[in-house]
């Protein structure tokens, strides 16, 4: 009989267990510690590098912004001086009124009784408002003249101050790179992708996406002049009121008809324009114009069934129409003749230039008259703006618009730079301004890669540190134009949607998705691995951020 | 099994038990780097306390205290993941609330939690103000400072006669930086474990996070056009005094009355209309909503839809241009030319302001 051991008991070497559990726990551990690690660093990397992105597009955010308050106060503060040179010459305009009141009343005064108590009437008037005109004219004047300078000073300076913050935003944006690092991640340092990131976009920023436009710039000054043009209130655009006369007559008797009416018309404004030409470099300059006078329109008409005649004075033309209707046939036949209809009574100009650029009478239309629309419609009234149709009267614009105020006070624009920014969309790549591609990396000492010990095979890991041992991530951010229409205290009252500009302050900064070219090339010059995933991807992606290219294959019936 | 049982008690056992343990460290260690960030993130889209909100700012604006943040982040990053973010957040952490996988090896994440319930709002996190935007060349401050003086002086007069305009945009502060600790609470030693480590003792996760905030961008017409006027000096002829004195002239003098006269011009002034006289001559001009007489010289006038129509368009979401500027070599007028460039009225905007729009 074999003797056998007692059941339940074992034997046996527990050390090769224990060293193979020892080996396996002790490998899980130490897996689980660099993974833990490595998933601390490369969050505490990415919390950097977005932070540097986003931080840097704040920075830019806060420069674009300043350009749009600052080019906007430029912009009011040259409606203000538009504003200023429109007092002067309603000012200048109300000095008037008493002369051609005068000389109406010297023309009446021969009249007996009737026409002397108008004369002794428009005397008193003219007295009064002269005494006003005086007084108002010797008050504002001054002010006005000193105003202008000032106005062009504080503009002078905001265009500095936006001139000297655009180009300071460089250097703070260098400094905030640094302390943002300092402050998310100590141990990262930016990557050769990262600088080539930084470089492309800070270099487009300021050759590309912001423009600067000096006083010499036609373009420039043409699109700022623009601006201002369209800024004007309703005093600087067109002043004027139309005052109703007694006398109005219109009656019908049979066949006749008789309409008689009369209106004292005021209109005026004011307007910034340049003078030279492109070879000079245009000059620009306030002028205003203010002009009113008396205006008459008579209508008279028979109907007499067969034939029909209508006589229509008014507007410096007189017509006459006649129609014939033997019910066989008709036809029309009519005459338009110029005479004058009205009667100034003043006028009044004044400009803001340098000796250089002053406006003449001929810059004021003589002998080509501007267009109507220009001063407000003061040149729609020719009795009083062209005054040489009426000699006997005080000279109008040509000589009134010689005496300047301010003269040589107003800079003409000049010494006025200011940025701008092109549309986003014209942005040719994704490096480039707007867009800020960051990348970082940090070397994680004691974290080897962790696939170097399995490079093949199932426990292959897709994601790894780079062949140079460093973890690397990327950020991009963009600095963003947003005015959005469904919010009422944005909405623009036209309903057009806003893109950006650096004439109105909604700039603001964001982190953006990466694409694939742009992961891809981080991965080359960041952890120098060439990525060999998705190539149709990557080939689709790269072109997409092309969308010149993309377009142009889309036009010639390719597609990708 | 002697050897075996001893190894088990005294290595494999308590390596085994440091892998989860090691787990719970490096989640630990992640909630604090979440942590981190959201204290520092939240404030690229609130004001830390109303000392940094823009003035006259009539809308309501997003504060979130310090302690709040702090409260928030410690709710939403150390409590259990399954819970919803409520608005409750803010009102202070909920220990019983304590994410349960965050326990000592006896189970209990009350009895032997891994984070002390106690743990105070001002003992994890350091947020507590903004610090200046970093400028080593002191040049970025100078050019802020000169704008902010100018607002600054003209703002004070503003407010002294009543006239509009503020620029509070500047600000050369917006740094926000924090710094997250959670120190661990002891393994319990109830028992006399012998595993109890000396080396736990003072061991604090820690995270820091910074972030540069405040584009300076305006919130709103009214807001731009508070601030822009805050630079032109001619907003401070917008005051009660000589807005009556405008309107008190504006009674025979149309043109010079300000916005929204108080007082009616005379009678005798009309309007003759394009038919007549050739063009539109009207002594008063009215909102075509309201019927507001939106008055003639407004001082300080401020238009921010004076936009370049190249950057304009029917279509939303991308650009087509409704027009240009462009000069005229015969008049020397530059203005906005398009065909699809819509004429634009006075009016008066709800906040009283006259505007073209």
């Amino acid at each position: 009989m074999t003797p056998t051991s007692p059941p339940g008991r074992q034997r046996g070497q527990a050390a090769v267990f224990i060293l193979l559990m020892t080996g396996m726990i002790a490998l899980a551990a130490i897996f689980l510690y660099r993974a833990g690690k490595l998933t601390s660093e490369q969050m505490e990397l990415q919390n950097a590098a977005d932070s540097v992105a986003y931080s840097i597009s704040v920075l830019e955010a806060r420069d674009l912004n300043f350009m749009a308050y600052t080019n906007r106060a430029m912009v009011a503060n040259e409606i203000a001086i538009g504003q200023a040179v429109g007092l002067m010459s309603w000012l200048n305009h109300l000095g008037s009124m008493p002369t051609f009141l005068r000389r109406y009343a010297t023309l009446l005064s021969p009249i007996p009784f009737v026409g002397q108590a108008a004369s002794a009437v428009l005397n008193g008037i003219a007295a009064g408002i002269e005494v006003v005109a005086n007084i108002a004219k010797q008050a504002a004047g001054p002010l006005i003249a000193g105003a202008i300078p000032a106005l062009v000073a504080a503009s002078k300076v905001y265009s500095g101050a936006q001139v000297l913050m655009h180009l300071a935003t460089t250097t703070v944006t260098i400094t905030t790179l640094n302390d943002m690092l300092a402050l998310n991640a100590p141990n990262a340092e930016i990557s050769a992708f990262g600088w080539l990131g930084f470089i492309a976009h800070t270099v487009t920023y300021y050759s590309h996406f912001t423009k600067f436009y000096g006083s010499s710039s036609v373009e420039g000054m043409g699109r700022f002049a623009a601006t201002v043009n369209e800024s004007r209130d309703i005093f600087t655009r067109n002043r004027g009121y139309a005052l109703g006369l007694p006398g109005d007559i219109s009656f019908t008797a049979g066949p006749f008809h008789f309409a008689m009416q009369s209106n004292l018309m005021k209109v005026g404004g004011s307007q910034l324009r340049f003078k030279g030409d492109e070879s000079s470099g245009k000059k620009f300059s306030w002028s205003a114009a203010d002009t009113s006078s008396w205006e008459l329109g008579i209508q008279m008409g028979i109907d007499l069934g067969f034939v029909s005649a209508i006589v229509d004075i008014g507007n410096n033309e007189a017509s006459v129409d006649l129609a014939f209707d033997f019910g066989l046939f008709s036809f029309d036949v009519g005459l338009t003749l110029p005479m004058i209809t009205g009667a100034p009574f003043g006028v009044g100009t004044a400009q803001a230039s340098q000796s250089t650029n002053k406006l003449t009478g001929i810059d004021m239309g003589f002998p080509d008259p501007l267009p109507d629309e220009m001063y407000g419609y003061a040149p729609a009234l020719p009795i009083a703006y062209y005054s040489p149709l009426f000699p006997a009267f005080p000279a109008g614009v040509p000589t009134a618009i010689t005496s300047s105020i301010a003269s040589n006070k107003y800079s003409n624009l000049a010494g006025l730079g200011y940025n701008d920014t092109i549309t986003p969309d014209d942005s040719f790549w994704s490096f480039f301004a707007p867009n800020l591609v960051i990348g970082l990396k940090a070397d994680l000492g004691d974290i080897e890669d962790g696939n170097t010990a399995v490079t093949s095979g199932r426990l292959q890991l897709d994601s790894k540190l780079g062949n140079n041992n460093d973890a690397g991530v990327i950020a991009k951010s963009e600095v963003y134009f947003s005015r959005p229409n469904d919010l009422t205290f944005f909405q623009r009252r036209d309903s057009l949607q806003e893109f950006g500009s650096a004439f109105n302050p909604y700039w603001q900064a964001r982190l953006v998705d990466t694409s694939y070219g742009e992961r891809a090339m981080a991965l080359l010059l960041q952890q120098q691995v060439v990525w060999t995933g998705d190539l149709e991807s990557l080939a689709g992606s790269a072109l997409d951020e092309v969308p010149n290219i993309s377009d142009l294959l889309a036009s010639l019936g390719l597609s990708i | 099994m002697t050897e075996f049982t001893l190894a088990a008690a005294f290595f494999l056992i308590p390596l085994f038990l440091l892998i989860p343990w090691l787990g719970k460290i490096i989640d630990l260690r992640h909630s604090a780097i979440q942590m981190a960030r959201y204290e520092a993130w939240e404030y690229s889209v609130w004001y830390g306390d109303s000392s940094q909100q823009p003035d006259d700012f009539t809308r309501l604006q997003p504060v979130k205290s310090f302690g709040d943040t702090k409260d928030e982040a410690r709710q939403r990053f150390l409590s259990d993941t399954s819970l919803v973010l409520t608005n409750s957040d803010d009102s202070g952490w909920n220990a019983a609330q304590a994410n349960p996988l965050w326990h000592h090896h006896d189970g209990d994440h009350i009895a032997s939690p891994m984070v002390a319930a106690n743990l105070s709002s001002a003992s994890t996190s350091t947020l507590s103000g903004e610090d200046d935007t970093p400028d080593f060349l002191g040049i970025y401050t100078v050019a802020a400072d000169i704008m902010d003086f100018i607002g600054q002086v003209l703002g004070a007069f503003s407010d002294l006669i009543g006239a509009p305009g503020n620029f509070d945009a500047i600000n050369t502060e917006g740094l926000f930086s924090t710094t997250v600790a959670l120190p661990l609470v002891d393994i319990p030693d109830t028992t006399g474990n012998t595993l109890r480590s000396t080396q736990m003792q003072n061991l604090t996760l820690t995270s820091r996070a910074g972030l540069l905030t405040d584009g300076w961008n305006a919130g709103g017409m009214d807001h731009t056009m508070t601030r822009v006027k805050g630079l032109v000096a001619t907003s401070l002829l917008d005051n009660p005094v000589i807005n009556v004195g405008q309107d008190v002239i504006g009674i025979i003098a149309p043109e010079v009355r300000g916005c929204d006269p108080l007082i009616e011009i005379l009678p005798i002034f009309g309007k003759l209309d394009e038919e007549n006289f050739g063009y539109d001559v009207d002594s008063v001009v009215r909102d075509p909503d309201t019927n507001k007489d939106v008055g003639s010289l407004w001082w300080g006038y401020v238009d921010i839809d004076a936009v370049n129509p190249d950057r304009l368009s029917l279509d939303e979401d991308e650009l087509d241009p409704v027009g240009e500027s462009a000069c005229d070599d015969s008049t020397g007028v530059c203005e906005f030319e398009g065909d699809d460039l819509p004429a634009r009225v006075p009016r008066i905007l709800e906040d009283g302001v006259c505007y073209y729009g």
